[in-house]
């Protein structure tokens, strides 16, 4: 039989609060002193001692039981029990979420489905996201393994997936799809500045490319101000220089981060992708020059225990 | 199956050859669809019946894609041709026994016999244990029968007066059955880990947890919510435990909180950890479904009594009361806005 | 008891330590098992230094390899000086280098010719002396890898060139004239060759050249300083480099103050008599450190005279007209390195040789009263930062931009900047007086791609580059040094590229 009475802490609280009041009212009807378990034999009929106005006031003489009202039967409230069949494991929305898909998975496992690449693209909750929706901390390892469900789901063949599966997958969707939007060619804009962006190790250019005479200006200094090697200013224009195209065109550049090699690099990158805005024929020579190749490499992490990202202190014998 | 695929892989390559290879187009047929007058309209011709599909797909049938065309077709021919040549007489229903349809070629058959190597064994259980064979101790299975219909009458007594009654099986494998025996006796399920403290400590762990007020038919009473705040957590009445050697945490837990607990206690465990022990194998997941079954079908038998008498307008426990739910849980007093309202 | 002492060599012999008394257990060496006194007062046995297996406290015991010796250096070190010299060290020519054919001389024609813009002058060989004796040259800038020392001459040069031809031709209305130059420009853009050309074109056109070609030498504290007695607030002296100043105006201009004699009197200096050359008279301080002063005060009186005082008309001449160049004038606009009587910094303005040049910047009285120029020159290396000299050029362009100094748009210092008020002082605007020019502000720039190709086939006839240089080359070069900054330039003509000759772009682009 469920218990209603308070636990320790709460019972605790309760006789701190009440032993300030001049007096303390106690129902004894609300607080069983001995445990019922279900096992146990009940000591009265259910009927005459559920009712709450009959224990709080003595009956002297003996009715007949009422005539049984089915609907306001209905009406009353028998147990307080819990919302979920996972209430007990301490995040119930999540494997019910769990249990839900599964069964989904087992019901129709015998769909035909379409390869990993081709199931259509979805932008499901990241993690804080799903956390915020079911209001649960889940963990990571177990939020994959929901994905891990999703994505065999969304790999049902789109013509065949049944709604029932198309809803409940829907639900763990991202507000507003990200993968929806067409990705928009960018182009030379209408005062024929074509802007492009860079990267090399932590540095990021930014080029605004013009028509002109060849003119440079790096963070709105002069590129001699900025790179006072000339090598890091002929990589700085290499993607102009390898097309000879130096003389026809006006570089402004936003560069921050790095040092000057990273720089100068960014800002060859960047200048090959704004010249490719100009002139997409170019594309061949400049690639061929290295101009609009990306350098993904970046200065590995160092990490505990080592020296450095790799090296290992000295071994010592003892 | 598999010659059709090979038909297919390599007629391929024949065809990729550009010579007359002899390779017959009916290969191909899973791959286009082929003209033909016979196959050109299956889905009108051919209803399929047993489709999963059925419910869900709200689809005309005009705009069908080419690969649900596809999927249709292959169903129906399924349907059509999948009985041919054999006739089925008896299938296999996995419905669990109840405790009373157990017997001893059962519970043989799901191997609940087999215990631990004799040098593993608690000597507690020494009264449970039938012999050793091969080193391994063999329990007594007519007393695991026993013990067995007495957990199956506790869990549906329990079930009949509104109890609430936690399965738990934490072992890999034992999800299913732990949460088809919830299922079916309407109780609660744990298969991930226990977390520690959820009975001791339940505010911290399982007070975002939601709860309902329900009345006699289990029907969700929304008008109550707002009383919902501030109780303290549900506690299980019973807790059947599959593999109570993993769970020593959460069997210890129900021991201070003065829950009764099943357990499938095997050989090697300590049958005084909980309340009403099974003897039995619990490392082979055929013998703990079969028991997990058993224990869930009993829950049903009791909520169904229970039910029935809800029915009948009884209740076979102590139901709460609607005052007492409006009472504030802090101080067992009526709120401060109520009073205001009858004065 | 057993004596103490061998019978039979009489050496005393080991006795038990515990019976000795304290003080011949610690004192006495006793190391030797067979008794000899050599081995009693040898030195105890050293430990092997070397064996790896030596271990000290407190140590890692890891393992230690002998490092090698870095190698001695047994080379003399050179004499005190010799490094400076050989940083200082100015070399003109380059043997090896190709003379350039038809390469014409900087002369009074030449420099005015605007039809030689773009291509290199050499300097004539004459005044090489004459420009090195005024320190024009620098290191650094170049000339080392030339047959022959030459400038560019840009639009810079040639308007220069036409400023000298007016103020020493004939024209009444710019005969006479002085004009006062601030110049500045990005690191490497030709200031200092800037004032070289000016002293090139000074000697072309018999001026006198009076150079103070690195103003930092007079606030660093190098040389000696004196206060001037009497003085309120104290002014300071400083001989050494007055002295060094007059040696500098003798050397290189020996010829035109040989033929001029001295017209005036002078107080302090009672033994002139009017026989004597103007080249006499400067030499009076290179001998005498402490009149160095006065004489460069009689010197300049002489050389800005316009007449002659009674009584000494004999053989007068009219002066030439002057230039004044200074190099590096920020470090005259900030504190000195100079300290005061009560420990404070000294102001450079309180230095009398100082502000002597500083005062001819302002035009409101007459200054260089037979003409001349006055070019001030800032510099981008070993720069102080002086906040004042700032704001004073952005006034200064603001005026020549024609901001009036009362409107709101004019720059002035921000408050709590404490901008010294002395140094804005200096550039006031004032009246011009007569043909006393008004301060300008003039930037340097970069060369213009014609000059730039000039100047970079300089290079090629000199044998450094052995491009094809063509229009396109030309203007990559011009992007690359920032816009033809010429120091820039010059390193792309002396440095070693490989050519971006990867790609050719494709004929079917459109």
């Amino acid at each position: 039989m469920a218990r209603h009475a308070p636990n320790g802490i709460v019972q605790a609280m309760q006789l701190l609060r009440l032993q300030g009041t001049p007096y303390r009212r106690v129902i004894p009807s609300l607080r069983p002193t001995a445990r019922f378990y279900a096992t146990e034999t009940e000591p009265q009929t259910p009927s005459t001692e559920a009712l709450p106005e009959q224990t709080a006031e003595p009956q002297l003489e003996v009715r007949p039981a009422p005539e049984i009202n089915f609907a306001k039967f209905q009406q009353r409230p028998a147990r307080i029990v819990p919302a979920s069949r996972a209430y007990f494991s301490g995040n119930p929305r999540f494997i019910d979420h769990v249990l839900n898909l599964e069964h989904l998975q087992q019901k129709y496992a015998s769909l035909p489905q379409v390869p990993a690449g081709e199931a259509p693209r979805m932008a499901w909750f990241k993690l804080a996201q799903f956390r915020d929706f079911v209001g649960e901390a889940v963990p990571v390892k177990k939020y994959r393994s929901l994905l891990k469900l999703l994505q065999q789901l969304n790999r049902i063949e789109p013509g065949i997936a049944p709604q029932e599966v198309r809803t409940a997958i829907s639900v763990f969707l991202r507000p507003g799809n990200p993968y929806a939007k067409e990705h928009t060619p960018r182009e030379v804009d209408e005062n024929g500045c074509a802007r492009a962006k860079g990267k090399r190790k932590t540095s990021t250019a930014v080029v605004q490319l013009v028509e002109g005479e060849g003119e440079v200006l790096v963070n709105g200094r002069s590129i001699v101000d900025v790179f006072p090697r000339v090598d890091d200013r002929e990589k700085a224009l290499w993607a102009l220089r390898s097309t000879e195209r130096i003389d026809k065109y006006n570089v402004w550049v936003r560069v921050h981060g790095g040092g000057s090699t990273g720089q100068a690099e960014a800002i060859t990158l960047a200048i090959g992708r704004a010249l490719m805005l100009h002139e997409p024929g170019l594309k061949p020579v400049l690639r061929k020059a290295g101009a609009i190749t990306v350098d993904a490499r970046r200065v590995e992490r160092k990490k505990p225990g080592h020296v450095k990202a790799r090296k290992m202190p000295t071994w010592v014998k003892r | 199956m598999i010659v059709r695929q090979f038909g297919v892989r390599q007629s391929r390559q024949l065809l990729a050859l550009s010579r007359r290879a002899p390779v017959s187009a009916r290969f191909l047929s899973t791959e286009t669809a082929v003209e033909t007058p016979v196959t050109s309209s299956p889905e009108s011709s051919v209803p399929s019946i047993n489709s999963p599909l059925e419910s869900g797909s709200t689809q005309s049938k005009q705009s069908l894609t080419e690969s649900e065309q596809r999927w249709r077709k292959w169903e129906a021919s399924k349907n059509a041709f999948h009985k041919l040549g054999s006739t089925t007489k008896d299938s296999y229903e996995p419905v669990p026994l109840s405790a009373s349809e157990i017997t001893l070629e059962h519970l043989l058959a799901a191997g609940t016999h087999m215990g631990h190597s004799t040098s593993r064994w608690n000597p507690q259980n020494s009264r449970y244990i039938f012999g050793i064979r091969e080193g391994v101790h063999i329990i007594s299975l007519d007393v695991t029968a026993a013990y067995l219909r007495r957990a199956a009458k506790v869990v549906e007594e329990v079930a009949a007066r509104g109890g609430i009654i936690l399965f738990a099986g934490t072992r890999k494998g034992q999800k299913r059955s732990v949460v088809g025996a919830a299922h079916l006796a309407k109780g609660y399920h744990i298969f991930e880990r226990w977390i520690p403290g959820s009975l001791t400590n339940g505010e911290q762990i399982l007070g975002h947890c939601e709860t309902k007020v329900v009345n006699a038919f289990d029907e969700e009473l929304p008008e109550f919510k707002n009383d919902l705040q501030d109780r303290p957590v549900v506690k299980p009445d019973l807790v059947v435990v599959l593999n109570p050697l993993e769970n020593v945490v959460l069997l210890h837990e129900c021991g201070l909180n003065n829950v009764p607990t099943i357990g499938i206690i095997d050989t090697d465990a300590d049958p005084t950890r909980v309340t009403y022990p099974i003897p039995a194998n619990d490392d082979s997941l055929r013998s703990t479904d079969l028991i997990a079954g058993v224990l869930g079908r009993a829950g049903q038998a009791g909520q169904n009594r229970r039910l029935q008498d809800a029915k009948d307008g009884k209740f076979s426990y102590q139901p709460v009361s609607a005052d007492w739910l409006r009472l504030d849980p802090f101080t067992g007093m009526p709120l401060e806005a109520e009073q205001q309202k009858k004065k | 008891m057993a004596s103490p002492w061998c019978w039979s060599c009489l050496s005393p012999l080991r006795t038990p330590r515990a019976i000795l008394p304290s003080s011949t257990t610690t004192t006495r060496i006793t190391t030797a098992g067979f008794h000899s006194t050599a081995v009693q007062y040898a030195m105890p046995a050293k430990k092997n230094k070397n064996s790896i297996t030596q271990l000290k406290y407190r140590q890692g015991q890891t393992l230690r390899r002998k490092k090698k010796k870095a190698t001695e250096n047994r080379a003399r070190p050179p004499a005190i000086g010799e490094r400076k010299a050989m940083r200082k060290r100015i070399v003109l020519s380059n043997p090896n280098a190709l003379e350039v054919e038809g390469m014409q001389e900087l002369s009074p024609e030449t420099m005015i010719d605007n039809r030689l813009r773009g291509s290199v002058l050499g300097l004539p060989v004459t005044m090489l002396d004459q420009l090195r004796a005024v320190q024009a040259f620098k290191p650094r800038q170049g000339w080392n890898i030339f047959r022959r020392p030459g400038t560019v001459l840009r639009r810079d040069a040639l308007e220069l060139g036409q400023l000298f031809e007016k103020i020493s031709g004939d024209d009444p209305a710019e005969k006479g004239k002085v004009v006062r130059k601030i110049i500045t420009g990005p690191k490497g853009s030709g200031k200092t060759v800037h004032l070289l050309q000016a002293a090139a074109m000074g000697f072309l056109k018999n001026w006198v050249v009076i150079t103070v070609p690195d103003a930092y030498e007079l606030v660093s504290g190098t040389t000696s300083y004196s206060p001037i007695e009497g003085s309120n607030p104290p002014q300071y002296v400083q001989p050494n480099a007055t002295s060094a100043l007059l040696k500098r105006t003798v050397e290189a201009n020996s010829k035109v103050l040989e033929s001029l004699k001295v017209s005036q009197k002078h107080a302090g200096l009672e033994n002139l008599k009017p026989t004597m050359t103007l080249k006499d008279l400067a030499q009076l301080g290179l001998g005498d450190a402490a009149l160095s002063w006065p004489v460069f005060q009689a010197l300049w009186a002489e050389l800005t005279a316009t007449s002659p005082a009674p009584g000494m008309e004999n053989g007068f001449q009219s002066r030439p007209p002057t230039l004044v160049t200074v190099d590096g004038l920020s470090h005259w606009m900030t504190k000195t390195a100079y300290r005061a009587e009560d420990y404070s910094f000294v102001h450079p303005h309180d230095l009398v040789f100082v502000q002597h040049f500083l005062s001819l910047l302002k035009s409101d009285k007459p200054t260089l009263k037979n003409g001349g120029m006055l070019l001030y020159a800032t510099s981008t290396s070993n720069n102080p930062s002086s906040y004042s000299l700032e704001v004073g050029l952005d006034q200064m362009i603001a005026r020549q931009d024609g901001v009036s100094p009362t409107s709101p748009d004019y720059p002035a210092p921000e408050a709590y900047s404490n901008a010294d008020p002395r140094v804005l002082e200096l550039f006031k605007p004032t009246a011009a007086s007569g043909k006393e020019g008004v301060l300008e502000l003039q930037t340097l720039g970069g060369l213009t791609r014609e000059e730039t190709r000039g100047y970079l086939e300089y290079f090629a006839q000199s044998g450094l580059l052995r491009e094809n240089i063509n229009e396109k080359w030309v203007s990559e070069r011009w992007s690359l040094s920032g816009g033809g900054i010429i120091g820039e330039l010059e390193k792309l003509g002396r440095h070693v590229s490989a050519p971006a000759k990867l790609a050719q772009p494709t004929p079917d682009v459109e």
